[in-house]
């Protein structure tokens, strides 16, 4: 029991940098404060700032208010959708797409992609507690996303209308390809082409390169951004769904360089890690004996 | 010179597979378990294998796929897999032989994961195993 909430520890801190170390916690300790209620910002509230066009800022533009984006962990994408009554029927799975969620459930996510460095895309990187952050560029028609922790990636969301490439999907990439436009206040990017290379949330939900993902984003005020994500996916849902939650402003701090590859220790055990009560020809590595 | 010219056709056909190959193998494999390439061998005995390659893909309805992908494919008639024991059915037939191939995937978490079971090639049978690519 011990070594699986060691292993889990893990799986939930996929890696432990130098830098980290360097720093007695370094950013992985200032995320903690964000993380401990730190979010939120005392004293009067702060309009949301805009760019000269008019809409939204996602970042910040006074230096004395600069901050990031954290979003807390999220576990299991049916818990988190908007429905009610969805949330209680869970996702709307083909058989298959349920059976290897129960796998990996009942693997405890040992083979979650993520904690072997490799990158998040979709909702996932958005439910991850690692830092990000948009760089608007109106004068370039785009927006940069970029992302802290894990595989230290960003996303471009190209606004000048154009559609996705027809041969988006010929060869699919983590991020997918991702286009957007303004609804309102709300950013709104809708992403295809993604690989399937990564899980769609860390309980081990399962996703297909026919996804096709819609996110909105709406900064309801400066603290405060509520997120949700319409995944279609028909090669591993029977219809699509949608999930969401709120992120939080982290006032007072900056991305750092974060590297997840370095002293990923989690590697060191993975072979050795066999979960009890599952099929031992079915999981990876060799049974520890019991000490 | 024979030899020479038909290691060049050789390395040349194999250009043209590998694209289609690699662009399976980008998919990363943490979708459909059986999506994907996988590659091993097959035979009656320890001593007398044959490699294989098999390719199969997931539309959200069905999977499809070949075995040895290229000009002698044999393109599956049936290809199932059972997700409650994660046993895999397959089945194919090209100039008059059939094929049936019965496994089960090993390693199911990972993108190194394999299949093994049993091979009936004709009258043939024997055993596999393949592994994702």
């Amino acid at each position: 029991m011990v070594a699986v909430l060691v292993l889990l520890s893990f799986l939930t801190a996929p890696s432990i940098s130098a830098q980290d170390a360097q720093r007695g916690g370094g950013q992985r300790g200032a995320g903690q404060r964000g993380r401990g209620g730190g979010g939120q910002a005392a004293g009067p509230a702060i309009p949301v700032p805009r760019l000269p066009d008019g809409t939204p800022n996602l970042s910040w533009a006074d230096p004395k208010q600069k901050g990031y984006w954290r979003s807390g962990q999220h576990w299991e994408y049916g818990k988190d959708q908007i429905d009610p009554k969805a949330r209680e029927e869970g996702l709307p799975y083909q058989p298959w797409a349920k059976a290897l969620h129960e796998f990996r459930q009942k693997t405890e996510s040992k083979d979650d992609p993520e904690v072997f460095c490799l990158p998040a895309g979709g909702p996932r990187a958005t439910s991850t507690m690692g830092p990000w952050e948009f760089i608007q560029l109106p004068e370039q028609k785009r927006i940069i996303r970029i992302f802290q922790e894990i595989a230290h990636m960003y996303q471009i969301i190209y606004m000048d209308g154009r559609p996705h490439p027809k041969e988006v999907n010929d060869i699919p990439t983590w991020l997918g390809h991702s286009v957007g436009h303004w609804e309102g206040d709300t950013l709104v990017v809708d992403t295809v082409g993604f690989n399937e290379g990564h899980w769609l949330d860390r309980s081990g939900d399962v996703h297909t390169d026919q996804m096709h993902l819609i996110e909105r984003f709406t900064r309801t005020n400066y603290n405060n951004m509520h997120y949700e994500a319409t995944v279609d996916d028909p090669g591993a849902y029977t219809k699509p769904f949608t999930i969401g939650w709120d992120i939080r402003w982290v006032p007072g701090l900056e991305i750092e360089e974060y590297v997840c590859q370095e002293n990923n220790r989690y590697l060191e055990h993975y072979e050795n890690i066999q979960i009890e009560g599952v099929d031992p020809s079915l999981q990876s590595g060799k049974p520890q004996p019991r000490r | 010179m024979k030899v020479r010219m038909f290691q060049l056709i050789c390395v040349l056909a194999c250009l043209a597979i590998t694209p289609p190959v690699l662009a399976q193998a980008l998919h990363e494999g943490q979708g459909h378990p059986l999506k994907g390439v996988w590659q091993g061998d097959w035979g009656v005995n320890r001593n007398n294998r044959n490699p294989v390659t098999i390719e199969m893909n997931w539309d959200g309805k069905a999977v499809t796929g070949s075995l040895n992908p290229g000009p002698e494919a044999v393109p599956f008639t049936k290809a199932e897999l059972n997700y409650n024991n994660w046993t895999v059915h397959l089945e194919g037939e090209s100039k008059g032989v059939r094929y049936v191939i019965d496994g089960r995937i090993e390693n199911l978490g990972s993108v190194r994961r394999s299949i093994v079971g049993t091979w009936v090639q004709g009258n043939q049978k024997g055993n596999f195993k393949v592994t994702r690519q």
